[in-house]
């Protein structure tokens, strides 16, 4: 029998009470990650996609006024599948960070002021795992060493506020990976460094999930990114999945008019300009989930919308091709017109 | 041949060293030399995008330039004037000139005013505009030229998009018909699918009304696509200047080889191939001596301590500040 998927989220939906209302910020969302894969979750700010990445945490109940729904399923190390969705709070605490880990945008935010950075790292393994202080400490140097920072035996004795971003998120990174999780849920990681420091990074974290064999949700809004990282892309729009498939496959041809028009409103270094040709922009702005559109969420925006069918009713996610779904009531006849 | 027309913009060896103090009576202890000796010029109808990372300087020297903050050193001739030597009244003549926008719509707009408050406001300032109507048919036709009906007239920055926000702060900096606006960073708190609609903006303001523009960016793609020239700046030093469309296709700096490749490409075919750069940006407090990017750069030679490579011609119109010539 084939190893299941490492995690599997069954309609989730989470919302936050707020003055206005109910804020629907993730809706009816199910999908499954295979053990090894890497999977990028894509959206734009407010699509909820963040929100998906600290309700399998477990995170969200400290948050005031959210409610969530839905079931999540983690197969841990021991292979033993649990539905984090009915743990309690004292055992979740035992797998995250054992099981799954979850590395953010500030790792600021995150890391302690008064410990140095070895002492942190060092925690996070002996928390999850039998170890002496000795092993711990090596194991930690290991982990920094290979996400490349240059001296790791320096940078153990370190104070988070003497480290760069850079240098803070592979500190970060490391205690994440210290207990070697199944699962590393990386909500836009790199999106606060420069350029050249989150390609350091990305390439660090791509070779460390070859070698130990670990699933990763990355979530992001940087579809460049998602081409470097991911094997497969979940596509987000106004808290719910539009789009789903292999990245070769959705980036080549998208079948949501949304994932088509975010992909040719990027300039692409030496060809757009060359080409002569402008910027394919998506018009209007992103909806509030305060009060989404009916129908499909898109179609405000969309320019394949018909009037009377994509207004009025919520298209379902359908499969398209093998391994690939859509949302969009005129997927087909927009892709016969593209072919 | 006739001569080349003097640019709209020249900046000589500007230089914006922000003093450290420390101690109980506060002496200077070192600098932060975020702008170290940098030279440009922009042409009338031309953009000049400058690329750089945090900490390169490039807001400071958008900032210098239309004198925001006091460069410690250099010269700045905007259309024949030395725009340090500006007194106040001067100044304010000047500012109608040049314009800039910022990168954070939600910080850049007052919450308590409307739009129509907004956009008229640089006009009152100049003494522009002054029968009422005219006003109002001004600050109408300035909010079309961006995409903004009439009906956001009364509403407030809080009631609109971040799209939105970025067009009435472009819409205030075009009051005054300027001849050069500072772009800083206009997109980059921008959703993605917002980000174009901007860019588009930008493109076809620069073509109807022939603006001049320094366009700062730390992203690449945009700038290549926006920019008639590029100049790569890097921990407030000039790295390399050039056509935008040749700069990225043909690198000649070892860090705008870095640079452009470390930019995510979204073409998964394309995965891979690319150069890394080991370590950290070092501190602008305490640069490297020589080559700034001697530190971080893969084709290092000991004369790079030594000597600060000077900007020098390469090919016609482009420019390189590097010792080595042998490996790009």
């Amino acid at each position: 029998m084939a190893a299941g998927p490492v995690l599997e989220v069954r309609d989730l939906s989470v919302s936050f009470r707020t003055p206005a209302g109910p804020l629907r910020a993730v809706r009816n969302v199910s999908f499954e990650i295979a053990t090894g894969e890497v999977v990028a979750l894509v959206g734009e700010s407010g699509s909820g996609k963040s929100t998906i990445g600290l309700a399998i945490m477990g995170l969200l109940e400290r948050e005031s006024g959210a409610s969530a729904g839905g079931g999540i399923w983690l197969a841990g190390k021991s292979g033993a599948r649990q539905e984090l969705t009915a743990l309690p709070e004292r055992a979740l605490r035992g797998v995250r960070g054992s099981d799954v880990a979850m590395i953010f945008q500030e790792p600021l935010s995150s890391l302690n002021p008064i410990y140095t950075v070895g002492t942190q790292i060092s925690e996070a393994i002996r928390t999850h795992r039998r170890v002496t202080r000795q092993e711990a400490r090596s194991d930690a140097i290991e982990a920094l060493t290979a996400l490349g920072v240059p001296d790791p035996v320096a940078c153990m004795v370190r104070y988070p506020h003497q480290l760069s971003g850079g240098m803070r998120q592979r500190v970060m990174i490391a205690m994440a990976l210290a207990c070697r999780p199944a699962l590393l849920i990386a909500d836009e990681p790199t999106t606060a460094l420069d350029a050249t420091i989150q390609a350091q990074i990305v390439e660090h974290l791509r070779r460390v999930q070859a070698l130990t064999g670990m699933a990763i949700l990355f979530i992001t809004h940087n579809l460049g990114l998602v081409a470097e990282i991911a094997d497969r892309a979940l596509v987000m729009y106004a808290g719910e999945i539009v789009e789903t498939g292999p990245v070769e496959a959705v980036f080549r041809a998208p079948r949501m008019p949304y994932t088509r028009g975010l992909l040719d409103s990027l300039p692409r270094i030496g060809r757009t300009r060359r080409q002569g040709r402008r910027l394919a922009a998506i018009p209007g702005a992103v909806p509030s989930l305060l009060n989404p559109p009916a129908g499909c969420a898109f179609h405000p925006r969309c320019r394949h919308l018909v009037a009377g069918l994509c207004d009025a009713e919520p298209p379902p996610l359908e499969e398209c091709a093998a391994g690939r779904r859509v949302r969009c009531l005129r997927w087909r006849e927009i892709a016969d017109a593209a072919s | 041949m006739t001569a080349p027309a003097e640019p709209l913009l020249a900046v000589a060896n500007l230089r914006k060293w922000f003093e450290i103090r420390r101690g109980v009576i506060p002496r200077v202890v070192g600098a932060v030399r975020a702008v170290d000796d940098v030279s440009f010029t922009v042409k009338s109808r031309e953009v000049l995008g400058l690329a750089g990372e945090s900490g390169s300087g490039k807001s400071t020297i958008g900032r210098s330039v239309l004198r925001l903050i006091e460069p410690t050193a250099g010269r700045i001739m905007f259309g024949g004037e030395d725009v340090r030597a500006l007194g106040p009244k001067a100044l304010r003549r000047f500012r109608r000139k040049a314009q800039i926008v910022f990168q954070d719509p939600f910080a850049a707009l007052d919450p308590k005013m409307t739009v129509a408050e907004i956009v008229a406001e640089p006009l009152q300032v100049q003494g522009l505009c002054r029968d009422p109507r005219a006003r109002r048919d001004r600050v109408v036709s300035l909010l079309e030229s961006v995409g903004i009906s009439a009906e956001f007239l009364a509403r407030k920055p809080d009631q609109m998009s971040g799209g939105q926000r970025q067009r009435v702060v472009i819409a205030r900096a075009l009051a005054v018909d300027p001849l050069f606006v500072v772009a800083d960073e206009p997109v980059s708190a921008l959703d993605v699918s917002v980000q174009a609609q901007i860019v588009n903006l930008l493109e076809d303001l620069k073509e109807r009304l022939g603006l001049a523009m320094l366009f700062i960016s730390h992203d690449i793609a945009v700038m290549e696509y926006l920019s008639d020239r590029i100049a790569v700046i890097y921990l407030g030093r000039l790295m390399e200047v050039g056509p935008s469309e040749e700069l990225c296709r043909n690198p000649k700096h070892p860090y705008t080889e870095a640079l452009l490749s470390a930019v995510p490409d979204p073409d998964p075919s394309r995965r891979g191939k690319r150069v890394l750069l080991a370590g950290d940006i070092p501190s602008p407090a305490n640069p490297p001596s020589g080559c700034v990017f001697r530190t971080r750069c893969p084709y290092v030679i000991a004369e790079c301590a030594k000597i600060v490579p000077p900007l020098r011609a390469v090919a016609p119109d482009r420019y390189v500040a590097c010792l080595r010539d042998d490996v790009l």
